[in-house]
């Protein structure tokens, strides 16, 4: 053996017996890890359940009004309150009514506007939860598909070995038979 | 210079026990030498007569008084190391390792005992996550026993190698092995000691042999030797004879010399009608089986999967000047071509082992050339005498820290250490 060739199979000997100390792995970052976008399907359906919840509400709540019905839970002074209610409203009403329904309409456009800007963002989500549901067909197909052509490669791979195994077993025949007629009854 | 000598003597059944007690009357003429043993009385008398020999349990008491230079522990793949290793865990010192794997040795002990944890730790321990995923993935029973299959690749021996002082190893591979695990380790290559004859003595002991066995001078013997276990491939040896019977006129014996581990064996030989020329003889005395070593004119010392351990039953067949059928591995790669043949531990196996069969049986006088060259060989590898004095030369560089180093060991260790590439030297 030439010094090369010892140097050489020394330090191979010595880098395996590295390889197989097993330092410790790196541990997966979770700040880049996958883990916090992913979001299943039926969470995503959840959410949007809750967003038409408060659509609702707030369609029913859009329309602001100066006038509701007035009561209180007094049993003998009660009729006296709501009667003071009715008189400072009215007060109010004839003085500052042109302020206060100003104010009332401008706040129910604002609502309105808002209901059907979430309306909007309501139907966009759902049409795009029908997109995902599709998309998801389709990586499903193509994972399927994926996994297919792994298998089909692992299979060739295992026929290319084959395949060479045979050559070999049959090489080593050859060389076995050489070696027996070589040798045959000498 | 005083040591503490921490090993194995017979009656412990193991080829430590035998080979301490070779070579102990020569390092004694060196250095005083204090025995420390597992409980048993030693079966060997001059042993018992010659050296102060305590329990390892005595060493604590004798730590004080006795003032050693050294402690040396002998360290082997079997559950007869348990307490030797213990001492080694808590005193340290020099560790002579026999076998570069203790896969075996932790095994017994840890899942052996159905301590699973213990196991799960070292393998943890030295092999870091790759170790313990093998050892679940063996608990969950998706791959072999990793002690049967990847011995050499999970050799569970980092915990002892950083622990030691300095390592004193076998073979090459071993030390590499070891220096992959701790490249600025002090490590001593010693060969396994053993008997060397003469060129004249050889063909003379070989008749004796022959003749006191009762075997004719006109046959062809073969012969496997040491505990035989499926690692020593004897069902591809059979499968060859069985060819060779074929192609061949000439009349030959097989011997398996020794304790037979192989379930099965003889109805593998029966299947094959090789029971003519097949004899396997069980465990036998040192002497026997000496005579059947002596007897042979091919040996086999096939190994796979190997502990990467050196064997002492090739280095006795060398310094016989027998020429043997290795596997080319570990640290069978290290012997010469000349004299030991290396077969390829794949599907050439066979093919590769009955064509050495036919070159040394039609090649008579090849035979003899590799037999000189054996001998010659063992003379100057596996003299226990210069064997002897070797340990004594390491034992004073560890003390006064004056390690001498090889040409081409230190230019390995300085690649290594300085991340040097081999095209940086040789270009």
């Amino acid at each position: 053996m030439t010094i090369e060739e010892q140097l050489k199979r020394k330090l191979e000997i010595r880098n395996k017996v590295r390889e197989n100390m097993g330092e410790s792995e790196p541990v997966k970052s979770e700040k880049f890890s996958n883990q916090n976008i992913d979001i299943s399907g039926a969470e995503i359906h959840n959410e949007l359940r809750h967003l038409e919840n408060h659509i609702r509400y707030i369609q029913i709540h859009a329309i602001q009004s100066e006038y509701w019905e007035l009561k209180s839970n007094r049993k003998i002074f009660g009729s006296f309150a709501i009667f003071y209610k009715k008189v400072f409203r009215k007060i109010i009403n004839l003085t500052m009514g042109w302020y206060i329904r100003k104010i009332l309409y401008q706040q129910t456009q604002y609502n309105q506007g808002n209901f059907w800007a979430l309306k909007n963002v309501d139907h966009i989500l759902e049409k795009q939860e029908l997109q995902i549901e599709k998309i998801n067909k389709k990586i499903e197909k193509v994972e399927e598909i994926d996994l297919l052509k792994k298998q089909i490669v692992k299979q060739e791979e295992t026929m290319r070995k084959m395949e060479e195994r045979f050559r070999e077993e049959l090489r080593v025949q050859r060389e076995e038979y050489t070696i027996m007629i070589r040798y045959f009854d000498k | 210079m005083k040591i503490a000598y921490f090993t194995l003597l017979n009656p412990v059944r193991s080829g430590v026990s035998d080979w301490t007690e070779e070579l102990l009357p020569y390092l004694n003429k060196h250095m005083e030498i204090d025995i420390y043993v597992d409980a048993l009385e030693p079966e060997n008398q001059d042993i018992g007569r010659s050296f102060a020999i305590y329990d390892i349990k005595e060493y604590e008491e004798n730590i004080e008084n006795m003032r050693y230079d050294l402690r040396i522990f002998q360290a082997g793949n079997s559950s007869y190391h348990n307490r030797i290793m213990d001492a080694f865990m808590i005193y340290g010192g020099i560790l002579e390792l026999h076998d570069i794997s203790m896969h075996h040795y932790w095994a017994a002990r840890t899942f052996g005992k159905g301590d699973w944890n213990a196991y799960l730790r070292v393998m943890k321990a030295c092999h870091g996550i790759k170790g313990e995923r093998v050892a679940k993935a063996f608990k969950r029973g998706e791959c072999k026993a990793p002690w049967e299959q990847d011995a050499l690749t999970f050799t569970v021996t980092r915990e002892y190698i950083e622990k030691a002082q300095a390592i004193i190893v076998h073979s090459d591979f071993a030390r590499q092995m070891v220096k992959g695990i701790d490249p600025y380790k002090k490590v001593a290559v010693i060969p396994l000691h053993t008997q060397v004859l003469d060129q004249a003595d050889a063909d003379r002991y070989r008749r004796e042999c022959r003749k006191h066995l009762g075997i004719s001078e006109d046959i062809i013997v073969f012969g496997s030797y040491g505990l035989i276990t499926p690692t020593k491939r004897i069902d591809v040896i059979l499968r060859t004879l069985d060819r060779f019977r074929i192609i061949s006129k000439r009349k030959f014996h097989y011997y398996i010399a020794g304790e037979n581990h192989i379930a099965g064996l003889e109805n593998t030989i029966k299947d094959l009608g090789l029971e003519e020329c097949v004899t396997i003889t069980g465990r036998l005395s040192l002497d026997a089986f000496r005579q059947y070593m002596g007897a042979c004119d091919i040996a086999f010392n096939l190994r796979y999967p190997t502990q990467g351990e050196s064997s002492a039953s090739l280095h006795r067949l060398i310094g016989y000047g027998k020429v043997t059928i290795v596997s080319d591995i570990g640290s069978f790669e290290e012997y010469p071509n000349e004299f030991v043949l290396k077969v390829r531990h794949d599907m050439h196996e066979e093919t590769d082992l009955l064509n050495f069969i036919c070159q040394l049986v039609y090649g008579k006088k090849k035979l003899e050339a590799y037999e000189k060259k054996a001998i010659l060989y063992a003379r100057e590898n596996f003299d226990i005498t210069m064997n002897a004095r070797k340990y004594f030369d390491f034992f004073n560089g560890i003390i006064n820290d004056n390690i001498s180093v090889e040409y081409v060991e230190g230019l390995v260790d300085a690649m290594d250490i300085y991340h040097i590439s081999l095209d940086r030297i040789f270009t």
